[in-house]
């Protein structure tokens, strides 16, 4: 596990992005049923989640439907105001940028969308939307473009007879390349990967998350790269963020996270990874109790109705997400009572 | 289980030659070719494929649930030991009503929007009565009846739901309730595809569980449809793989997992267990992409994918070879068939 290493020594830097008590709120009950109902206004979707992102990393951010995961990142790049908190990229607070500094700042910045084929232009050729950001940031002129587009192309592992070819020309694993190669046309420092491999059948995942790896590895990319499939968070990621309705309930690197889960819902998590036989019998992981109510006005940790350490004083806060070691955060009252086999 | 040729009257369904398409504007599309199975009481066949493999157009076809422009053809269909080849729709209709039941990726799709969950528990319970004074008695007393069936699959307060519109559940709710009412219809075969890709992770996993209970309660033959290796390996008594409308492989789950025969079989289990078991080295991939059904290659359709492809693959369909306990569609094996064809 080398790549930890390196990410735990990159870690030593100033990180590249420091998320600080960051809360994304949306407004709730539009239309006659906020008219009528006596329901809170607004459900906070990111709940004051601080987290560092550093220089070279894969950092995974899993979570289930629901969980701010997606949420966050649309908030990285600008695409969701922040209620309250900040977001700090190389020393500057973005959640104020506006304007130019804002066109500068999409440049450094980019994302990867879970559906290719939803997410580039069905009338566009993939010249077009490659050559499209080069132009709009003068990356190059305009009789370096095709240059440049077929050194993307080759990048992301596509023949540069792709270039005069429409979306629905291609397949998904070859959609998905080309909104690789759109994200990577600026060099940016950041990618946000909003479930890029879910939507592709198996055997072109692993061809894709090769990709990814590749890419990674040469460039030096910054990636957050979210997702709900624990198994490809494991093979691509550093660190490792868990998400749960808005909180961030445990913060580790990759291998800790999956060998010393310390947080209930990790544990519950990791639980339906381990394939069970047909006839095992095989405890409960988690509770079928109802799921936190977002929109509630439960006060307590958010996993309660669910958790099978619950405890009476759970009820009374959400924990705040505290270091367990140097690299290893946990928001549970009653951690150490959990993964202790 | 496969070793042993099956009593006849165990056998609850049994297709031979199956070949179904659709007609478009600019001709035929084959979709699915020479589908054989046989699905025994109390026995979980999964079919297990990715996306256009043609395993939901199976399932489709033995239920005759597919949409006006589709063509099927059969050389031979038994039902319970009945032969329904050919049997026109009216009558099929009556059969599936009373013999068959499906559960769909999506439960909103099976229950009325403006109808109360409970009608759909009487609807039932109603249809059932004429099975035996047991089901008569059953049918009167049906709220308590389906009460203590929603108790049976986690949801606690099954009095609520009763009076509850469908879109008032969760997904996850939804679709225990769409299983206790395949409880409480109690069918001779029930088709479920992809029931669980909506759900997080654990709900997931808590539904799985539920439909192994549902299984030996209620000794149905079960056709699972599912894309994902983990969820076969957890539920399935046999699997048939599909790829570009054709069974690959078929055989004992264990057997297939331990010593897959095709290569399809074994790139897709390399690729699926790959991700799960290591972290640190490159994934091992599948080249190429799903052929398009309008455009299968002339010969074996994994040919042009295939690791192990020799001249003769590229210009002859292998048929499915006879290994003992396993059936292979690969000239591979042609020399270990033991049909004696």
């Amino acid at each position: 596990m080398s790549l930890a290493a390196d990410a735990r020594i990159a870690g030593a830097d100033e990180p590249l992005m420091r998320i600080d008590d960051l809360t994304i709120r949306f407004k709730l009950g539009g239309g006659l049923s906020g008219i009528m109902s006596d329901g809170p206004k607004h459900l906070d979707a990111v709940d004051r989640v601080s987290l560092d992102i550093r220089k070279g990393e894969v950092l995974g951010l899993v979570g289930e439907s629901g969980s701010g995961k997606t949420t966050i990142g649309k908030a990285i790049l600008r695409l969701y105001d922040a209620h309250q908190g900040s977001i700090f990229f190389r020393g500057t607070d973005i959640t104020k940028l506006r304007g130019s500094a804002l066109k500068a700042l999409r440049r450094d910045l980019q994302m990867i969308f879970q559906d290719p084929a939803s997410s580039l232009n069905p009338r566009q050729t993939v010249r077009t939307v490659l050559a499209t950001p080069l132009l709009l940031h003068r990356v190059c002129r305009h009789d370096e473009v095709d240059r440049k587009v077929d050194e993307i192309l080759t990048q992301v592992g596509l023949s540069p007879i792709f270039r005069n070819r429409y979306p629905h020309e291609l397949s998904g694993g070859q959609l998905q390349r080309v909104a690789i190669g759109r994200a990577l046309t600026l060099s940016p420092d950041l990618i946000v990967a909003d479930e890029a491999v879910s939507k592709l059948d198996v055997s072109v995942r692993s061809q894709i998350l090769n990709l990814f790896r590749d890419i990674q590895e040469e460039l030096g990319t910054t990636i957050v790269f979210i997702t709900h499939d624990l198994h490809v968070a494991r093979y691509l990621c550093h660190r490792i963020g868990v998400m749960y309705f808005g909180k961030l309930l445990e913060l580790g690197p990759t291998n800790e996270i999956y060998e010393n889960p310390r947080h209930p819902y990790t544990e519950a998590l990791l639980g339906t990874l381990k394939p069970t036989a047909k006839d095992d019998a095989n405890a409960p992981i988690a509770e079928a109790g109802e799921a936190y109510n977002p929109t509630g006005t439960t006060v307590g940790c958010r996993y309660y109705a669910r958790c099978p350490y619950r405890v009476d004083h759970c009820q009374t806060a959400h924990p705040p997400l505290e270091n367990i070691s140097e690299e290893h955060k946990v928001a549970c009252y009653e951690w150490q009572r959990i993964g202790q086999r | 289980m496969t070793d042993t040729p099956a009593r006849n009257d165990d056998v609850a369904l049994r297709i031979r030659g199956l070949n179904a398409g659709f007609r478009m504007s600019d001709g035929y599309l084959p979709i699915i070719e020479d589908v054989n199975l046989e699905v025994r009481k109390g026995e979980v066949l999964g079919i297990i494929g990715e996306s256009g493999s043609g395993k939901t157009v199976t399932g489709m076809s033995i239920l005759h649930l597919l949409p006006e422009n589709a063509e099927t053809k059969w050389e031979k269909f038994d039902f319970l030991n009945r032969d329904v080849t050919g049997m026109d729709e009216e009558a099929f209709r009556a059969l599936r009503g009373n013999h068959m039941a499906v559960v769909f990726q999506d439960p909103t799709g099976a229950f009325n929007p403006a109808k109360k969950v409970g009608w759909h528990f009487h609807q039932v319970f109603e249809r059932t009565a004429v099975k035996s004074p047991d089901h008569a008695q059953r049918a009167k007393d049906w709220r308590n009846a389906a009460i203590n069936l929603m108790r049976d699959v986690g949801i606690a307060h099954g009095e609520n739901v009763l009076g509850q519109y469908p879109h008032q559940l969760s997904g996850g709710m939804l679709q225990r309730a769409l299983i206790a009412l395949v409880l409480a219809f109690e069918p001779d075969l029930i088709l479920a595809d992809e029931p669980t890709t909506n759900l997080d992770n654990i709900v997931e996993r808590q539904i799985l569980d539920l439909f192994r209970d549902l299984q030996k309660r209620l000794d149905s033959a079960f056709i699972f449809i599912t894309h994902d290796m983990t969820i076969a390996a957890t539920l399935c008594d046999r699997i048939a793989v599909m790829y570009a409308g054709r069974i690959v492989e078929l055989g004992a789950t264990r057997e297939i997992f331990d010593d897959p025969k095709h290569p399809y079989t074994q790139g897709l289990l390399a690729t699926a267990l790959a991700l799960e078991v290591k972290s640190g080295e490159r994934l091992q991939e599948i080249p190429g992409e799903l052929p398009h059904p309008g455009d299968l290659p002339p010969g074996c359709v994994f040919a042009p994918r295939c690791p192990h492809v020799f001249g003769r693959c590229e210009v002859e369909r292998p048929p499915l070879f006879d290994l003992p306990g396993r059936e292979v569609r690969c000239l591979l094996y042609e020399d270990d068939d033991v049909s004696g064809r």
